[in-house]
């Protein structure tokens, strides 16, 4: 007999007539442990819609509780959907719902919050204390994710989507939102310069998102070749930058910090004694080692590094040497870019974030990464440097919609740029789709990848309903 | 107030006598011939200097940090004087300064040209030259000498109710005013709350920074009770915490504990009776990473810690705790543009009178240790390094009076 959808918020208690029916979902029991099952859902309750899920985006996130039924330090204790990047269908509506009609095509704010609190009165509502988010661990009973047939989702975080958004799209907005508002919080200036290190969803959209808000350059790098070259071949950079492997894994292991006897992970259970990340790209992080010198030689690694990409976009030498038209004599040249975005989470990169950016500019954490890192803060004291998180999102789903529709807008009119930026199409972000709820253990294995067996570009992976 | 003046350009110095520093601990008494003064200069006759931190560190190590000293070295930099003479040009950059003013000097001299400088952010300008740093070469000489020739542009007048070692303390006191200004507006909270952590100098001044933006109550942490009870009995504190130094020795008890004296702030009460919870915004004044990491645990999602003490130049930190909560980490360097409004917050804070309505102690009872002439700079360099003295005085600020 199948267990009832748990975290499912309680419908009210309505008289005898109220439907449950039966639902799939594909639930996580452990590492790689997937299965189908068999759920029930009750009619929609007050304020809610009943939405089938047609889309859903495979994050980071996903693909670390798939492989270790834990996210960072949040180890899962109960069987859990994942998926969280969603759009779907309207298929019942709830008492006290206005607004909405059967088949309105809906994108998922999946976060919950509690709406009372102060910090929610303020609109930062991704900090309140009694968040509930689909498909996280963190609270408890875990709040289920949206790999499942249908959910009931108050109506008030279902975004109605107009028809030129498709499915992909707006389970994409998602990840925008995180991008919208790192660059929310990072204010850029326009004409200002930034750089986005990662070149993986985020920091795709995070570099489209800085652009969109008038930085005049946006340097994109990452490990991977491709990736740098799908982003300044679809715009969402205006310089790319591949920073060569050998150099990201030169910190010797630190897994001695955290294999020692006297630690584990502090959420509790969680089997593995090392931290994870959400970045799908790698197993274990290691932070840097405790030994000074090879720390100070990754601390010079990450300097070399800032410098490189930093030449990319200005010269203090002769202008008329400059082979591409994008460098140009920057007179304001600072010493370095005035945001650096950092969507990798690795340790190295924040150092090379805090050397690349220019004294009175600002470091942006985009995303989880690893838990404890070892900085070297001075550099951020000398130059005055701010480091600012970054958690979700909040506020940003009618921004995202607003965005696509400007720039659909544009295509319509057949205005190539030179009018404004035009965000690039989330529609050819989504790279690899897998049909089926029962087919997801392949869409997982597939989006820890950054290229599949062909030798493709792997950026998003979908599951379609 | 100072009794001595300065008389008639017939009496003008053609050498400064001053205590360098030529090895660690060992400083020699030298007269060296002050170059004809510069256009838009002024020759300022030391009055006070207040000792940092820094001047300490430099006077045991011969080093800060990274910083090598390469030559002998001129201590000082929160130094406030008389004017001796006035460069034949510096009435353009100060109007109306004139023999016998009394002044203080800001001692870093930026380069006036770079993007840094015209935005108005001239303390990270990279060519700034900062007096009794080793950061530049030649160096650039400290206070801790008669008579300093100093940029007019970069030199303050003091109003009648500033006495030179109040002077000497706008120093530090723009230090405080410019990390406040970074910490920003406290949007989230109803109620007007900080967290200092380090009940030195530079906590002190934070407190008074604070408060005259507004903020009425303030949590001081230290491992030292009598700093913690000067805080609270002089009015720079609300409420005070003594924290147990204990050290973790592998980097999760480090942690572990960082959280633990982040709880205990958490549960302090007010003076009104209502908890401390996490505040909005953390000066960080002890540059000590434990602090550091308290520091984040202790302050609320989307509130800020602010970096004003340094330590280190490496920490580690739960970055995870950064990213979920949504803090900031706001450094600050110094200052720029802050003698003004530290101007203005010393004279209410030494005539006892509120600022924008809201009352300061009084920071002239930080100055706890005296020390009158050039022969006894040694003495005071050695009583700066203590946090008591012989007779088991606090020692909070420690002056050199000429």
């Amino acid at each position: 007999m199948a267990p009832s959808a748990t975290g499912e918020t309680a419908p009210m208690q309505l008289p005898a007539m109220s439907k449950a029916s039966s639902i799939n979902a594909s639930v996580l029991h452990g590492p790689r442990d997937l299965r189908m099952e068999r759920r029930t859902i009750e009619q929609p309750g007050i304020g809610q819609l009943q939405v089938a899920v047609k889309t859903t985006g495979i994050c980071g996130s996903d693909v670390s509780y798939y492989k270790k039924f834990a996210n960072g330090d949040l180890c899962a204790c109960m069987p859990l959907s994942l998926g969280h990047e969603s759009s779907g269908t309207v298929v019942a509506i709830g008492p006290q719902v206005s607004g909405f009609r059967i088949g309105d095509r809906v994108a998922l704010e999946v976060g919950i919050p509690c709406g009372q609190c102060g910090i929610c009165r303020k609109g930062r509502y991704n900090l309140c204390k009694k968040m509930r988010f689909r498909s996280s661990a963190k609270s408890v009973p875990h709040f289920q994710g949206t790999l499942q047939e249908r959910i009931n989702h108050p109506a008030m975080w279902c975004h109605r989507l107009p028809d030129h958004i498709s499915f992909d799209a707006a389970a994409l907005l998602e990840p925008l939102s995180v991008a919208i508002h790192a660059v929310n919080r990072a204010t850029p200036e326009p004409g200002s310069t930034a750089l986005v290190l990662g070149a993986g969803t985020v920091g795709l959209l995070t570099a489209a998102m800085a652009r969109q808000a008038g930085c005049a350059t946006v340097t994109i790098t990452d490990v991977d070749q491709g990736r740098v070259d799908y982003a300044i071949a679809k715009g969402f950079a205006t310089h790319g930058y591949v920073v060569p492997r050998p150099m990201h894994t030169v910190s010797s292991s630190s897994s001695i910090l955290y294999n020692s006897s006297s630690s584990s992970s502090s959420g509790g259970g969680c089997e593995s004694g090392t931290s994870g990340t959400s970045t799908p790209l790698d197993g274990i992080m290691t932070p840097a080692s405790s030994t000074y010198s090879s720390f100070q030689s990754q601390l010079d690694s990450a300097k070399g590094l800032a410098a490189d990409m930093l030449a990319l976009t200005t010269t203090a030498t002769n202008y008329s040497s400059s082979t591409s038209l994008l460098v140009v004599e920057d007179e304001d040249d600072g010493g370095g870019v005035d945001i650096t975005f950092e969507c990798t989470g690795k340790e190295i990169c924040m150092h090379t974030a805090l050397y690349a950016t220019r004294p009175g500019g600002k470091v942006i954490m985009v995303g989880m990464g690893t838990p404890i890192q070892t900085l070297p803060m001075s550099v951020a004291h000398l130059r005055e440097i701010d480091i600012l998180g970054i958690f979700r999102y909040a506020n940003t789903y009618a921004t995202g919609i607003r965005l696509l529709t400007a720039a659909h807008a544009q295509k319509q009119k057949g205005i190539a740029g030179g009018a404004g930026f035009i965000l690039p199409s989330l529609d050819d972000m989504v790279t690899h789709r897998f049909k089926g709820l029962d087919n997801a253990k392949g869409a997982f294995e597939l989006a820890s990848r950054t290229v599949d067996d062909d030798g493709n570009l792997v950026l998003k992976v979908v599951i379609e309903a | 107030m100072s009794t001595t003046t300065i008389t008639s350009s017939s009496e003008k110095s053609q050498k400064s006598r001053g205590q360098y520093l030529h090895e660690p601990k060992a400083l020699k008494l030298e007269a060296r011939d002050l170059a004809p003064l510069a256009a838009d200069n002024v020759r300022i006759a030391i009055r006070s200097t207040t000792i940092c931190g820094s001047d300490v560190h430099y006077y045991t190590h011969f080093a800060n940090g990274n910083i090598q000293v390469r030559e002998a070295l001129c201590l000082g930099h929160e130094a406030a004087g008389q004017v001796a003479e006035v460069g034949s040009s510096a009435s353009e950059a100060a109007p109306g300064l004139k023999m016998g003013d009394a002044v203080a000097l800001e001692c870093g001299v930026p380069c006036g040209q770079c993007a840094h400088c015209r935005s108005g952010r001239y303390n990270v300008c990279p060519d700034l030259r900062f007096r009794s740093s080793g950061s530049k070469f030649p160096h650039y000489q400290g206070t801790l000498q008669e008579f300093v020739d100093h940029p007019a542009r970069w030199v303050h007048r003091l109003p009648p109710e500033l006495d030179f070692e109040a002077g000497a303390l706008l120093e530090p006191l723009a230090v405080a005013i410019h990390a406040a200004r970074r910490a920003g507006p406290d949007a989230i909270s109803p109620r007007r709350a900080c967290l200092v952590f380090g009940a030195g100098a530079v906590g002190l001044l934070c407190a008074v920074a604070a408060r005259a933006e507004g903020c009425r109550d303030v949590v001081m942490v230290d491992i030292d009770e009598g700093r913690l009870g000067f805080a609270l009995e002089h009015g720079f504190a609300s409420v005070v915490h003594a924290v147990k130094p204990r050290r973790g020795g592998s980097l999760q008890e480090k942690l572990d504990i960082a959280r633990e004296t982040a709880t205990e702030i958490g549960e302090l009460k007010w003076p009104d009776g209502e908890p401390v919870g996490r505040v909005q915004r953390t000066f960080e004044c002890t540059g000590a990473e434990s602090c550091l990491q308290s520091s984040i645990y202790a302050t609320a999602s989307g509130g800020s810690v602010i970096l004003v003490g340094m330590g280190i130049p490496n920490h580690t930190l739960p970055v995870s705790e950064l990213t979920t909560r949504e803090i900031n980490l706001v450094a600050t360097w110094r200052y720029a543009g802050a003698y003004p409004r530290a101007i203005e917050i010393a004279k209410a804070s030494v005539t006892g009178s509120p600022v924008d309505g809201n009352a300061l102690p009084d920071i002239s009872q930080m100055i706890t240790h005296r020390f009158n002439g050039l022969d006894v700079v040694q003495e005071a360099l050695e009583m700066a390094r203590k946090t008591r003295d012989a007779d088991g005085k606090l020692v909070v600020k420690t002056v050199v009076d000429f």
